[in-house]
């Protein structure tokens, strides 16, 4: 089943008299249940195909269907709830609120979405389980290593059960054996159901998922499957 | 989000920053807890006035030479105006109102003395005064006749004078010193102080008063002319009528023209609750200006606030709050600020105004109005200077903000 489609995708930046083309026609499409990286050089456009992909930004032209819905005219406030409902997003620097606690930050989203008290509590908790953090949830993040801190990322990415989870450099900040643990966690997800797209430049990242597609200057240049594979799961040790 | 959520989020992100919370919330402290202060020991003060003009009747009317004009010989009020102004229709009662300056009155430690203020009176003055007799009686008409040595104290008097106040004291003496001499009078009666609500035993701000016969008066401080009248009307309904008929009236018998005045017990109250008004409206503008100087103070913070949460606005953003989630979470952050601060200025107000009533004995009156009013405002200057930063706020773009550093 299609869970995303881009068809003929621009985005351009205005900065005063000159302009930059940081997508340049692209077309992709995304089926429910895939595992994709996309890759690049800096500056190739990835992070802005992110930001598009995850409702953060309009392009400046082409469609853009999220299961099947037509997200490229939204406004600023439907685009919010489409992040809220459909889209959890996993940042490089982690980016969650210093001053609120594990389960408070996997919350929030919840807050928004006005789950009640109590089944917020309960759902947050299961999904900091999921990521193996039930004995940290009261603690804060400062109070947390960069992959326990990546760790509650995800459970708030996962929380509101969103048809696709967003990376845009999860594991850029992360030595390699946090690293190791996010894409273990990543391909359980996936192998649960869960639809990923994920940027990375490291290649060897790239092989924890099912599916690579390069970006240069705004096009794309090559998409193709991951022939071997690594499974994150075997190498625990 | 729902407001209560958005409520409990902002109460923590106030007081997480608890010294800049206090500084951002002083200038509303000062601004309301000067208007509580200011408008409760004005109302205290007020309910003292009227409390103390209650002894008058209502319709009572002052009469007294102009003070604008030169007034010659011929003009003075004497007791002859006195039968005149008695036999005016639609005058129930008149006393004529003869005062000295310079008297001392003798006090219980025979070597202290202390300045009277002795007023000639008739006996009519006890209807027009409402004066409430303890003991003995008021002057009489026989009184007023025959020039008794006679006198009625206050009770704060006879207590001054006499070491008590009750029945042993009628028929003694009181020494009153002039610049002619020393006069002992007969102590008649002794009537209650109305000014001891706003006045204690022990001060020593205030002349003992002295009523004794207006005939006796004029003997005492060698005068034929009298101070003024004071005079009840019959009703009160037709006071600028009658302050007519007296003024013409005297004016007839004098042969003269703007030399005599009429003041209005009811129209005093009025004029000094009005003064009074003005002093509480001028203060509460003063007041109203460091709240305005408050308010731009918690809008600078609430800028400088928005700029240092830049990135957690773009992290709320990228898991779904709206722009309106984000302005409401600002502005209700300004609210409970400066809601807290008109809480705080209330309570620092009312310690002020107990201190302060203390201090020039009036009783601060804080009315529920005042309350609401305090915290109303101040609230409602959390709403006014917290849009502008809660708007900069919703406006910012997710991703400018999320890379925000
Ligand atoms: N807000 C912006 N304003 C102007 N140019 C931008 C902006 N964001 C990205 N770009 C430009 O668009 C191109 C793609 O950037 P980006 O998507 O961040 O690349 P990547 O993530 O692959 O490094 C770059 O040339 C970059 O300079
Ligand atoms: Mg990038």
């Amino acid at each position: 089943m299609e869970m995303l489609r881009l068809e003929n995708i621009y985005k351009q930046y205005n900065q005063g008299e000159l302009s930059v083309t940081a997508l340049n026609n692209i077309n992709l499409t995304v089926n429910e249940g895939e595992f994709v990286s996309i890759m690049g050089s800096s500056g190739s456009g990835k992070s802005t195909m992110m930001n598009i992909l995850g409702c953060l930004d309009s392009p400046t032209e082409g469609l853009y269907l999220l299961e099947g819905e037509d997200v490229s005219k939204y406004n600023d406030s439907k685009l919010a709830e489409v992040r809220n409902k459909k889209i959890g997003f996993v940042f490089q620097s982690f980016n969650l609120l210093p001053k609120m606690t594990a389960i408070e930050n996997v919350e929030l989203p919840m807050v928004y979405s006005n789950v009640p008290i109590k089944i917020r509590h309960e759902k947050a908790k299961a999904a900091l389980e999921k990521v193996g953090l039930e004995k940290r949830i009261h603690h804060k993040p400062n109070e947390l290593s960069g992959g326990q801190r990546q760790r509650v990322a995800i459970a708030r990415a996962l929380v509101n059960n969103p048809a696709i989870i967003m990376a845009d450099e999860p594991t850029g900040n992360l030595d390699s054996k946090s690293t190791f643990e996010i894409m273990e966690i990543f391909q359980r997800l996936n192998d649960e159901g869960t639809t990923i797209v994920m940027v990375t430049h490291e290649p060897d990242v790239a092989t924890y998922t099912k599916r690579i597609v390069t970006f240069k200057d705004g096009n794309i240049i090559n998409d193709a499957p991951v022939t071997e594979r690594t499974i994150a799961g075997e190498g625990v040790n | 989000m729902n407001i209560f959520e958005c409520i409990k989020s902002s109460f923590r992100n106030v007081f997480s920053n608890k010294m800049r919370t206090i500084l951002t919330m002083l200038g509303i402290i000062i601004g309301i807890s000067s208007v509580i202060l200011i408008v409760s020991i004005g109302n205290g003060s007020q309910a003292a006035i009227e409390e103390e003009f209650e002894s008058f009747s209502a319709g009572s009317l002052n009469i007294s030479m102009s003070t604008s004009n030169d007034i010659e010989t011929r003009d003075m009020l004497t007791m002859e105006d006195y039968d005149i102004l008695k036999n005016i229709e639609g005058v129930s009662y008149v006393s004529p109102q003869c005062s000295g300056s310079n008297t001392y009155i003798k006090l219980l430690d025979p070597k202290e003395t202390k300045s009277a203020s002795v007023s000639g009176v008739t006996s009519d003055l006890q209807y027009i005064d409402n004066v409430n007799l303890l003991y003995g009686r008021y002057i009489s008409n026989n009184d007023v006749d025959m020039r008794t040595n006679v006198a009625v104290i206050t009770d704060t008097t006879a207590i001054n004078v006499f070491g008590k106040c009750s029945e042993d004291v009628i028929g003694q003496q009181i020494s009153l010193k002039t610049w002619k001499g020393t006069t002992k009078f007969y102590v008649v009666g002794i009537i209650e102080n109305t000014n001891a609500s706003t006045e204690t035993e022990y001060s020593d701000e205030y002349p003992e008063s002295i009523t004794i016969p207006v005939s006796t008066a004029m003997r005492l401080y060698g005068v034929d002319f009298v101070t003024g009248f004071t005079v009840l009307t019959e009703s009160t309904d037709n006071s600028d009528f009658m302050k007519n008929i007296i003024i013409s009236v005297l004016e007839k018998e004098h042969g003269n023209e703007d030399k005599y005045y009429i003041q209005d017990s009811s129209e005093m109250v009025e004029s000094i609750n009005s003064i009074l008004s003005y002093v509480t409206l001028f203060i509460s503008f003063v007041a109203g200006i460091s709240l305005l100087v408050g308010g731009i103070g918690v809008m600078n913070i609430m800028m400088v606030t928005v700029t240092e949460r830049t990135r957690e606005i773009g992290i709320r953003k990228s898991i779904g709050a709206k722009n309106k989630d984000i302005r409401i979470q600002f502005i209700s952050e300004a609210v409970i600020l400066t809601g807290t601060g008109g809480l705080l200025g209330l309570f620092f107000g009312y310690i002020g105004a107990l201190i302060v009533g203390n201090i020039v004995n009036i009783e601060p009156v804080m009315s529920i109005t005042s309350i609401i009013a305090a915290v109303g405002i101040s609230m409602a200057i959390g709403i006014i200077f917290g849009v502008t930063p809660a708007n900069k706020a919703a406006k910012l773009d997710p991703i400018e903000a999320l890379r925000y550093e």
